[in-house]
């Protein structure tokens, strides 16, 4: 994958670099928000690591930008050093994809980055998924968890499915809705943390058991499988 | 008005109509009203066209025929001798109004007799039988016998004036006698037209005199036996003869004004009759019907459903009713006498006005008693006089309620000027009702002047911005209910504009009430405090990001690992004193979007975010109570809360230990139910000091007790302020060595 990083810190743009280098993606790096513009116009990109506060212009308008002006708006990970729960939610309401806080850590960051290409340039899914110790079976409807059968319902076992396939991705809580319960669903919005809570006990997602699920402030979840 | 007092009203308007309507019945049938009802028809009748005169000639026995022919009564050889110098000038009819009742001299008789006969159509008069003073009836007195078998026909020709004395009709006898007018105008008139039409109509009796009072034209009697009048003067013309001298014929009033000899009266009624202008008293029914409708109309356009100024109506109504009659008489011949129907509306229209000014007397007394009674924030008006008598209480009354009314005013108008805050008063247009002293002394900073009166709420809005779009302040707002903006003058100027719709007393809305807060002192704050965590957040993390980021790219060969450790550990503190500060602040002030969340799962998020933690040291974690309960709560700010409290305890526990959280609900003696967290480790406890000042910024963990940490100091201090500004409580039990346990209580959603 062609990965285009907007970054002005030398060591932190090298950081990322090497990371989604070793990952096997090539990476070019900007310092300068109207050079990756510029750059933007000639070449493609299949992914776009941006920081907030760059010369030239912001993380968020180069985003804005290429919704504008890209006929295929590449996806976006805001990477910045902004940690407060109302700056990640301003990011994400803008249009970023994800978000990763520095400092970077280089597991988190390869995983958020393989989620976002996973899901802009699926492949056809097969009728069993296996995740870790996580079997689907998208035809029966069933979960097995380490080979045994976990009891779930329709609905849960949709969102357990969204958020696997989705794993390391932020997912909007109209995103998650639209998806289980199709669009304007008349539901509390207490439906959705109660199905969170639900599988999360049933598939025991705890650290313990190798993964976790994140709220996201006035947002939604995100599914992380924790580095063994 | 209340209901009684409508009701009371309508009562009023019922009698006074009835009342009214049985006057105008009475009046009508009882002619009280005659006087003015007969000034009225002699005033109408000289307003019509004078009496055509060329059908009637008078041959009048006055006073200079006496003189020239001799003393009254004459010879009848004379009145033979008149009777054909008269029937030489072929007149249509001669009535003849002199009375031949006794036998005279056998010959004159004869003679008189044969010029009769040769002057037909002549009709002679008669004294009609009437009722005598013994009240016996006498025969009528009819015309000697061959006089009469010699004329066309006999008729009684009396006159009957009114009470007033004025002569208005004809008399209409009883029994088959005719007039002789009547008799006289039948034969004038062609054969063709039917004899039924010309007879005396009992219904139309009353004479057409002609307007201006001018006297019918006459010949002397004496003129014409000396043969001085040309024959065309009485050709084809209906001749009357009747003494007129002094002395002879009586001479009555009539409507014209002017006093008529009764050949006069009888040459207007004869000439009415042919010219068929006879006036028809008009009947029962129609003289009700005009005295009653007006005053109907002029009650309902009265009534309590009034749509025109009374005196209109009533001008109106009066006006109608002498236009019908006048109509009626002049046009159509018909008299209808108006003078019931004004007499009604003359007494109607007073009463009930007297009415209705006394049930609003009496109701606008009430309401100012009730009024007087009213609790008030000014001191009570003292009243001028006593209250308890009539129209002069209710007038010490409304002065009271006026004078109260203006202090009022006065009160409302000087509270409003001495609010600190600039204050607006605007109607629905914009214009500028009240403005107070602030909003005075506001505006002149921004360069306007506020003149009341003046339509300017949108200029003087204009002044300022909305804060964030930078968009004038909409006026008039959209939006029904009150509303505030933040707006901003320039870069230091912030102000609080609330608008809020001004209603009047019947909830109609009136306009709007403007007020103006200045907030630059608190925005300044605000954005210094924002600076601040701009600072912490961007500005102190990023190089502390960079660090770390150089260390992880570095060729291990270039930095030597023990020294990358410390930087790693130095810049790693640096980061989570920043993201204390910056949680601080937010919990501190941020505004809070409560939402319906689950202790349990706030719980469970808060221990997994610790898991790396927890793990590294071999400490468990066990939770207990899966008991659903619902607290309304910032999420991430609580699970922030509750991963603090774990994180101490993770932190000051020695490793391989438990920490055990438990989830229970409490009911307390007032009713209310909380969610209670207990988080309890086997860690090294705090002492009394410590535990006194734990919730202060900066309060380390015990130096002495447990292990090295490296905490910010910031942590409990956050949890209180989340806890506070969650309605929430927090409570500790310590003991040194023994461990610590945490309680978070919170208000549960019922």
């Amino acid at each position: 994958m062609r990965i285009a990083i907007l970054e002005d810190d030398v060591a932190l743009a090298g950081l990322v670099e090497m990371t989604l280098a070793e990952a096997g993606h090539s990476c070019e790096v900007f310092g300068d928000g109207q050079v990756l513009t510029r750059a933007l116009h000639r070449t493609t990109y299949d992914l776009l690591i941006l920081d907030w506060n760059v010369p030239g212009m912001t993380g968020l308008a180069i985003i804005e930008w290429t919704r504008g002006n890209l006929e295929v708006p590449p996806p976006a990970l805001m990477l910045t050093s902004r940690s407060a729960e109302e700056d990640i939610v301003a990011g994400l309401s803008a249009g970023a994809d994800d978000y990763v806080i520095k400092p970077v850590a280089p597991a988190v960051l390869k995983a958020r980055v393989n989620a976002l290409v996973r899901r802009a340039y699926p492949s056809t899914s097969p009728m069993v998924e296996q995740f870790g110790p996580y079997k689907f079976d998208t035809r029966a409807d069933t979960v097995e968890l380490e080979g045994q059968p976990v009891a779930l319902t329709a609905k849960e076992f949709a969102l357990a499915l969204l958020l696997f396939r989705n794993m390391h991705r932020a997912l909007s809580r109209a995103y998650i809705f639209e998806a289980l319960w199709g669009r304007n669903p008349d539901l509390p919005t207490r439906t959705l943390d109660a199905h969170i809570s639900n599988i999360r006990t049933k598939l025991n997602l705890r650290p313990g058991n190798g993964f976790k699920l994140v709220p996201i402030y006035a947002y939604g979840y995100r599914l992380e499988a924790l580095a063994a | 008005m209340s209901l009684g007092h409508q009701l009371k009203l309508r009562t009023q308007w019922w009698l006074i109509l009835l009342a009214a309507s049985v006057l105008v019945i009475v009046l009508t049938a009882d002619r009280t009203m005659l006087r003015l009802d007969n000034a009225f028809y002699d005033r109408l009748l000289q307003l019509g066209a004078p009496a055509p005169g060329q059908s009637v000639l008078m041959v009048e026995i006055d006073d200079e025929s006496i003189a020239r022919l001799g003393r009254w009564p004459w010879n009848r050889c004379i009145h033979a001798a008149l009777i054909d110098r008269i029937k030489a000038g072929q007149p249509r009819a001669i009535a003849y109004d002199v009375l031949f009742t006794e036998p005279g001299d056998p010959a004159v008789d004869a003679l008189l007799a044969g010029s009769v006969a040769a002057a037909r159509p002549i009709f002679l008069p008669m004294v009609p039988p009437a009722s005598g003073l013994s009240g016996v009836a006498a025969a009528p007195l009819l015309p000697i016998a061959p006089v009469r078998q010699a004329a066309s026909g006999i008729g009684y020709a009396t006159i009957d004036p009114d009470a007033d004395g004025v002569v208005r009709s004809a008399t209409v006898a009883a029994g088959p006698a005719q007039h002789l007018m009547a008799l006289a105008a039948m034969a004038a008139t062609s054969p063709a037209t039917p004899a039924d039409h010309l007879a005396m109509p009992v219904g139309a009796r009353l004479i057409p005199f002609g307007a201006g009072g001018g006297h019918w034209p006459g010949v002397s009697a004496a003129a014409v036996l000396a043969g001085q009048v040309p024959p065309e003067l009485l050709r084809d013309r209906v001749v009357l003869v009747g003494a007129t001298a002094t002395g002879l014929g009586s001479r009555y009033p009539t409507p014209t004004g002017s006093v008529m000899s009764g050949l006069e009266i009888e040459a207007n009624l004869v000439n009415g009759l042919i010219s068929r202008t006879m006036i028809r008293p008009a009947g029962m029914p129609a003289r009700l019907g005009l005295g009653l409708m007006p005053l109907w109309v002029l009650m309902i356009g009265l009534g309590p459903w009034r749509r025109m100024p009374a005196m209109v109506v009533f001008a109106l109504c009066a006006g109608v009713v002498v236009a019908i009659a006048a109509l009626c008489l002049l046009v159509w011949r018909l008299w209808l006498p108006p003078g019931a129907a004004l007499a009604g509306l003359a007494v109607a229209y007073p009463l009930w006005g007297w009415r209705q000014l006394a049930v609003i007397e009496q109701f606008m007394r009430v309401q100012l008693l009730r009024l007087e009674q009213e609790p008030s924030i000014l001191p009570r008006v003292a009243l001028v006089g006593s209250v308890k008598h009539g129209v002069a209480g209710t007038i010490a009354l409304l002065h009271a309620a006026i004078a109260r009314n203006r202090e009022m005013q006065h009160f409302v108008a000087d509270r409003l000027d001495q609010l600190p805050d600039a204050t607006l008063v605007a109607d629905l247009p914009g214009r500028i009702v009240m403005a107070n002293a602030a909003a005075h002394r506001l505006f002149t900073t921004f360069g306007h002047t506020i003149i009341p009166g003046a339509t300017q709420a949108q200029a003087l809005l204009s002044a300022v911005r909305l804060v964030g779009s930078g968009n004038p302040v909409p006026f008039p707002p959209e939006a029904e209910e009150p509303a505030t903006h933040e707006v901003q003058r320039d870069q230091a100027h912030f102000y609080l504009v609330g608008m809020a719709p001004q209603t009047q007393a019947d909830g109609q809305r009136a306009g709007w009430i403007i007020r103006f807060v200045d907030i630059s002192e608190s925005k300044a704050a605000q954005r210094q405090r924002d600076d601040v965590v701009q600072l912490l957040t961007h500005d102190m993390r990023s190089p502390q990001a960079s660090i770390l980021a150089v260390l992880e790219t570095a060729p291990a060969d270039r930095i030597a690992p023990v020294e990358a450790s410390a930087i790693r550990h130095y810049a790693e503190r640096t980061l989570r004193l920043a993201d204390g500060f910056v949680q601080l602040a937010r919990a501190e002030y941020l505004e809070y979007t409560l939402e319906e969340v689950e202790l349990g799962d706030m719980l469970i998020d808060a221990i997994d975010d610790l898991w790396p933690q927890s793990r590294a040291k071999a400490i468990e974690i066990v939770t207990h109570g899966d008991e659903q309960m619902l607290v309304m709560g910032e999420r991430s700010l609580l699970t922030r809360a509750l991963g603090n409290v774990i994180g101490n305890a993770i932190k000051y526990s020695p490793d391989g230990t438990t920490i055990t959280c438990t989830l229970t609900r409490q009911v307390r003696a007032d009713g209310s139910a909380w969610g209670l967290c207990t988080i309890a480790d086997q860690g090294c406890g705090m002492d009394e000091d410590l535990r006194a000042r734990m919730f202060e910024r900066f309060a380390r963990g015990p130096v002495g007790l447990g292990p090295k940490t490296s905490g910010a100091g910031l942590g409990l201090s956050f949890v209180h302020t989340v806890m506070v500004r969650h309605h929430g409580v927090i409570s500790c039990e310590t003991e040194p060595r023994r461990g610590t346990t945490f309680t978070l209580a919170l208000p549960i959603k019922d």
